[in-house]
């Protein structure tokens, strides 16, 4: 079976963002969650005026991406359709779900709204992080009662064993009612005997542990 | 003709989301689709949305949209013709 | 040496039909379960849809979707030889937006079903099944998706059988969504056609049985998932990319172990929006595919969702194992830049491998290749 190993890993939750076990950045307690997420976006420096149509969620699993991006680059050196990404939550995309019902309950004019609309579906934020960073290999989006690191575990490696992919974004991605939380991975095979960061069942519930509060 | 512009610039910048754009920047003769702001086909939606709740103009089909989206002018200049009508 | 994985068993609920027996036979008489419905808002257009009007209350506790979802899967498992707690069995769930009717009420315990995990595990209690079933949301490749992920887990080991089941409600909330985008059709869908004006929403359960052991599962038949493959357009959120290259790629991970040539007919996703036709037949010209009988079956269900890819396969099968290409309901003049053969009529041929595609919001593609065992 092939051996795999994290190459870098972020985790943002109310509190902070951090990559790779190092706090990046700091959030303000009295900060809303949505000036938390512009606060993240405006510390990486890049401009992408598309961040501001995204909802909570979408920002979030953006910001996560991005913040593992170096240099702007999430990989190098593998085709676009061998990267694979598998995320995962609990809500689905209930947060936006719930803004967009209360917009059908307006008595006085009826005007439901396609930008909400096309954010009521959990695999969006996937969306906007392959046109981000031009992956266009295996997605899934798996929804669970809590983090399931053994179904991640197992199934991204499959998509290795079975060629389907040779690099893989794997993780956690959920905003609701102003609380965030995502873990991300970046999965790479490896010929390192003991890798520092071996992409195993155990590896992964730790990196998820350190995102709680 | 000119208060209706400034207005419009600023609906359009709420109803699209384009948190980081000025609304006296944008130049009001330029193509709203494909170059100047490139806009897309979820915010041509938005943009019917946008005439019917502040103007109550009904705009059927998105490519009905087109012609009357493609500047801010030519926004106006519809909003115009319609209210005198 | 990993043992080929089959589907072996299905079961369709539908507005055409609580079998799939019943559902084929509406099929070949070319009844559509799309009609005029009721307006749920205030609309500029009239509004069709296709929707479940005759099932059964298998569990007083359970919701309308969850209701449906045990009476499709409890054919299924009446029929196969595995007992419902088998420890090698796994439930795989495909839905876009689950018991989404629950966000109208404003009672806090029914809100706690609309998770999607919560409801698969309140199927899971009702059918005595062993394991947390494996929920796949990825908007409409989840059905598609949800019998490759079961495929994978059994190829690999970790099962050795699994109930897929997909479905979704014809909501309120989903056909406000869909009209906001302007891409209801103001009639019966026409997939592929000249005059097609968007889709109709379609509400259903589609369930299949895959397993690495036909005999132990007591299989009706065997048909061998014999490829699959997922890919993002990584290009936009809600329109597909222009020249279909992100369908392509899937289709043609989908290829690894089938030669082209050897494909007899095309189910495509075929919503009948003018983009999702026109990117499908850009993809399958680009791959070779031009001449190769293609269908949709939009036109018999309308846009069914978590349940599409499912109930799609299934309708699938049948035509495979009747040896008749299903016909193309609404289509009468090809009506998308690149050239696709969609079938005009049912006709007889012999069918042995079937490609099955599917599009959806955030860009995803997703097929499988199906051939008779």
């Amino acid at each position: 079976m092939k051996k795999l190993k994290i190459r870098n890993w972020s985790t943002i939750n109310d509190r902070e963002v951090v990559l790779n076990g190092e706090r990046k950045l700091i959030f303000k307690p009295e900060d809303h969650a949505d000036q938390k997420l512009e606060a993240a976006y405006r510390a990486l420096g890049v401009a992408y005026p598309k961040f501001f149509k995204m909802d909570a969620q979408s920002k979030l699993g953006w910001l996560s991406a991005e913040y593992l991006a170096e240099k702007g680059k999430l990989f190098e050196g593998t085709e676009q359709k061998e990267v694979a990404l598998v995320l995962s939550n609990r809500k689905s995309s209930l947060d936006t779900d719930e803004h967009y019902q209360q917009s059908l309950t307006n008595e006085e004019e009826f005007l439901p709204s396609p930008a909400v609309f096309v954010y009521t579906l959990a695999n969006i934020v996937a969306g906007e992080i392959c046109i981000r960073h031009g992956i266009k290999g295996e997605n899934n989006f798996l929804i669970s009662e809590a983090f399931d690191a053994i179904s991640l575990v197992n199934y991204v490696h499959i998509l290795f064993e079975e060629e389907l992919c040779q690099k893989c974004l794997v993780g956690w991605v959920e905003a609701y009612r102003g609380t965030l939380r995502s873990v991300f991975a970046f999965i790479e095979s490896t010929t390192d005997e003991e890798p520092t960061m071996l992409f195993s069942i155990d590896y992964l519930k730790q990196l998820y542990q350190t995102s709680e509060l | 003709m000119s208060e209706l512009i400034a207005k419009l610039k600023q609906q359009i910048v709420d109803q699209l989301n384009l948190a980081d754009v000025d609304p006296a920047t944008i130049d009001e003769n330029a193509p709203l689709f494909g170059e100047g702001l490139g806009l897309d086909s979820i915010d041509a939606l938005e943009l019917i949305l946008l005439m019917q709740k502040n103007y109550n103009i009904k705009i059927a089909t998105a490519e009905d949209g087109q012609k009357i989206f493609s500047s801010v002018r030519a926004m106006a200049d519809f909003i115009e013709a319609y209210q005198k009508a | 040496m990993q043992k080929p994985v089959y589907i072996v068993n299905d079961h369709i609920l539908s507005a055409i039909g609580t079998s799939t027996d019943s559902n084929w036979k509406n099929v070949l008489n070319e009844k559509s379960g799309i009609a005029l419905i009721d307006p749920l808002f205030p609309s500029d257009q009239p509004i069709y849809g296709s929707q479940v009007k005759d099932y059964e209350t298998v569990s007083t506790a359970a919701t309308k979707l969850e209701n449906m979802f045990l009476y499709s899967i409890q054919q299924v498992l009446r029929e196969t030889g595995i007992q419902s707690s088998n420890d090698r069995l796994m439930l795989f769930v495909s839905t876009t937006k689950g018991n989404i009717d629950l966000l109208q009420n404003v009672n806090p315990a029914s809100s706690e079903r609309v998770h999607l995990a919560a409801m698969a595990a309140f199927i899971q209690q009702e059918l005595g099944l062993k394991h947390a079933p494996v929920v796949v949301s990825n908007a409409c490749i989840s059905g598609v998706l949800a019998i490759q992920t079961a495929a994978l887990y059994i190829k690999h080991g970790f099962i050795d059988h699994a109930i897929v089941t997909g479905g979704d409600l014809f909501s309120k909330f989903t056909l406000s969504g869909f009209y906001s985008f302007k891409a209801l059709s103001a009639g019966i869908c026409k997939p592929f056609d000249k005059k097609r004006d968007g889709i109709n929403l379609g509400e259903g359960i589609g369930t299949v049985v895959l397993t690495q052991d036909p005999v132990a599962a007591k299989g009706a038949y065997a048909v061998e998932i014999t490829g699959y493959g997922s890919s993002n357009d990584a290009n936009h959120i809600s329109g597909p990319s222009r020249d279909g290259s992100g369908l392509s790629l899937a289709v043609q991970k989908a290829l690894k172990h089938t030669d082209l040539a050897s494909i007899d007919v095309i189910n495509a996703h075929g919503t009948a929006t003018l983009y999702n036709d026109n990117m499908e037949s850009l993809a399958f010209q680009h791959l070779g595919l031009s001449d190769t009988p293609l269908n949709s079956l939009k036109g018999y269900y309308g846009h069914t969702l978590g349940a599409a890819g499912v109930l799609e396969v299934i309708i699938s099968i049948r035509s495979m194992l009747n040896n008749i290409l299903v016909k193309s309901l609404g289509y009468e003049e090809q009506g998308t830049e690149g050239t696709v053969n969609v079938t005009k009529a049912f006709i007889k041929k012999d069918i042995q491998t079937v490609l099955k595609t599917a599009s959806g919001f955030g860009g995803c593609n997703s097929a499988l290749i199906l051939k008779k065992a």
